[in-house]
């Protein structure tokens, strides 16, 4: 990638297990457990505070930063009164000044892709409805998502989803403050960088064509020409995919913008969900119903012409 | 508010420091923000050194990217420097109604170099001031600056050398300027874009498409290219500035192509 010599920013320094970290305004103390991950706007930890388990991220710079807590107030305000994800905001001096950080919940449960691998496909679903109702929770309250990508989606055990980052949360009608290329609709040319109910929409369903898939998955975007980036044809191995055959229609109408709100694409979806329940779950039992079905007609009336033999044989002999 | 974003791969040759032509800009309050894409071919201490200082003395941010990083940076450095101009702003009207100082500038310089991805130069005094405000005040001061700073008009001039170790990033420049055109469109306050080659055929710098809002004409850049091999930042910078402040002047030809031109 880079060569040596051009390096010009020195690496990020990370904290060390058992450092206390100490709010400059609110006192609280946290030590550090463990690194959690690290995105565009900063670092998140695990942090134990008072025996219980948190998570903390440290932001890079202070505007993007509180620009973040403010929309996770609002959120909380409006969507989670009774339940806040944000817990702490303070700053930690250190000797060489001051970062910024935020407390927050910690999450415990899988990346999408990661919990859907472990779990099978028939679990796309309920995943796919629940983070649709995330998403929609959000579109109610005036915000879109934005940076909607398999890193920023966390499921629990039993299928629930939460968002974590909320750095490209951004108030419909203005210009997405974070996105993520290859879940962009103004990438792949189908549409503006405005936000838009239709703007999560469409990168909830490059997202999930892209997880479904994973031959398609995209690692670099340059890669793809502009000329080829036809969100379409994300949807090309999906004509062949029986089990998924339902949700073919609606991402076709997410990628061309033509569901009006996300509650309308959560109706759908969870019509799909019990078309797909009817025509039997997973791949793996729908092979097996049909065999059933194709094994069964033989079987049956090689029973009822064994059966009937039986019996025209009993009565001859009884006669 | 307006800015120039230099991509550029190395080390101007001729004519003036560009330096000094990045201070004038500052002094007519445009913002000079510079890239610098570097793929395998590495780039030496003086090229580094003249990226970060155009950026100094321009007032913006300097970075060092590969070419598969290019468009994620302007758009950051764009929306970055907006929001910092603003902050100024903001904050010269805070210290009027607080009465606060800014002591802790130095405090904060060093922290953004201690402390990872702070951008070269510009956050110098952003960190500064708004910690040095309680939290939930600042939480107000940065509501205000996000709504200004979506609001605002913004016109920026992207200047590129075309010289010829650029050539083959040019693809990654085309899609840089689309997809900034994309986010510019996107913002709630009237965006226009204008891009400058440089060099020109007996021009520091060449007018490529003029301000503009629409998004197809970005696919027809660059396609003719001149031959000769020198980088003259500096004056490139110049009749960038002057182009800013005056617009094209009658008597030149922004679209004309010169013999000496190839089709690339």
């Amino acid at each position: 990638m880079k060569g040596q010599g051009c390096r010009v920013k020195p690496m990020s320094r990370r904290l060390a297990r058992g450092t206390v970290v100490t709010g400059k305004w609110n006192r609280r103390s946290y030590t550090i457990e463990r690194l959690l991950g690290e995105g565009a706007n900063g670092i998140v930890y695990l942090v134990r505070s008072r025996r219980r388990l948190y998570a903390m991220k440290m932001g890079f710079d202070a505007l993007d930063h509180q620009s973040e807590v403010n929309a996770l107030k609002t959120l909380d305000k409006h969507i989670r009164p009774h339940d806040p994800f944000l817990l702490d905001v303070d700053d930690y001096r250190t000797r060489n000044g001051s970062i910024p950080f935020y407390v927050m919940k910690y999450i415990e449960g899988k990346r999408i892709h990661e919990f859907l691998r472990s779990k099978g496909r028939e679990w796309v679903y309920p995943v796919g409805r629940n983070l649709l109702e995330r998403l929609n929770e959000l579109h109610r309250h005036g915000f879109i998502f934005g940076d909607l990508k398999m890193e920023n989606v966390m499921v629990r055990a039993y299928g629930e989803v939460e968002l974590i980052d909320y750095g490209g949360v951004t108030p419909l009608g203005q210009a997405v403050r974070q996105f993520t290329e290859i879940y962009d609709r103004g990438y792949w040319g189908g549409g503006s960088r405005t936000a838009d109910e239709q703007y999560d929409l469409f990168s909830f369903a490059a997202l999930f064509l892209q997880l479904l898939y994973p031959d398609q998955h995209i690692k670099d975007p340059t890669t793809v020409l502009p000329q080829n980036r036809q969100p379409l044809l994300l949807l090309e191995p999906l004509k062949r995919d029986h089990l998924y055959a339902p949700l073919f229609p609606i991402f076709k109408k997410m990628l061309e913008g033509r569901y009006a709100t996300s509650r309308q694409a959560l109706a759908a979806w969870r019509e799909a969900s019990m078309k797909a329940a009817q025509r039997g779950w997973t791949g793996a039992s729908r092979t097996w119903v049909k065999r059933k079905n194709a094994m069964s007609p033989w079987l049956g009336s090689w029973l009822i012409a064994s059966a009937l033999g039986l019996v025209v044989t009993l009565y001859m002999l009884f006669q | 508010m307006r800015q120039i974003v230099l991509i550029t791969d190395g080390c101007s040759n001729v004519g003036m420091d560009p330096v000094a032509a990045a201070a004038a800009a500052a002094a007519e309050h445009i913002t000079v923000n510079v890239v610098g894409v570097v793929d395998r071919d590495e780039i030496d201490g003086r090229g580094v050194r003249e990226i970060e200082e155009i950026a100094r003395a321009g007032k913006g941010m300097s970075r060092i990217v590969p070419s598969q990083r290019l468009s994620q940076t302007v758009q950051m450095m764009t929306r970055k420097t907006v929001a910092h101009t603003i902050h100024q702003v903001v904050h010269r009207e805070l210290k009027q109604i607080l009465g606060s100082s800014d002591t802790r500038r130095s405090n904060a310089t060093r922290q953004s170099d201690a402390y990872g991805d702070a951008a070269e130069g510009l956050e110098t005094e952003l960190p500064a001031t708004l910690e040095s405000l309680h939290p939930d005040q600042r939480a107000e001061v940065v509501r205000v600056i996000e709504d200004l700073s979506e609001k605002t008009p913004l016109k920026v001039v992207l200047l590129i050398d075309t010289s010829g170790s650029m050539r083959p990033k040019l693809a990654a420049v085309r899609e840089t300027i689309r997809d900034l055109m994309l986010s510019l469109k996107a913002r709630e306050g009237h965006s226009e874009l204008a891009v400058f080659r440089f060099p020109g055929h007996g021009t520091d710098a060449v007018l490529e498409l003029d301000w503009t809002d629409n998004l197809e004409k970005t696919n027809e850049l660059f396609y003719k290219l001149n031959m000769k091999g020198t980088t003259p930042t500096g004056p490139a910078i110049m009749k960038v500035i002057d182009f800013i402040l005056h617009g094209t002047k009658d008597d030149e030809e922004p679209y004309i192509q010169d013999e000496s031109s190839i089709a690339r």
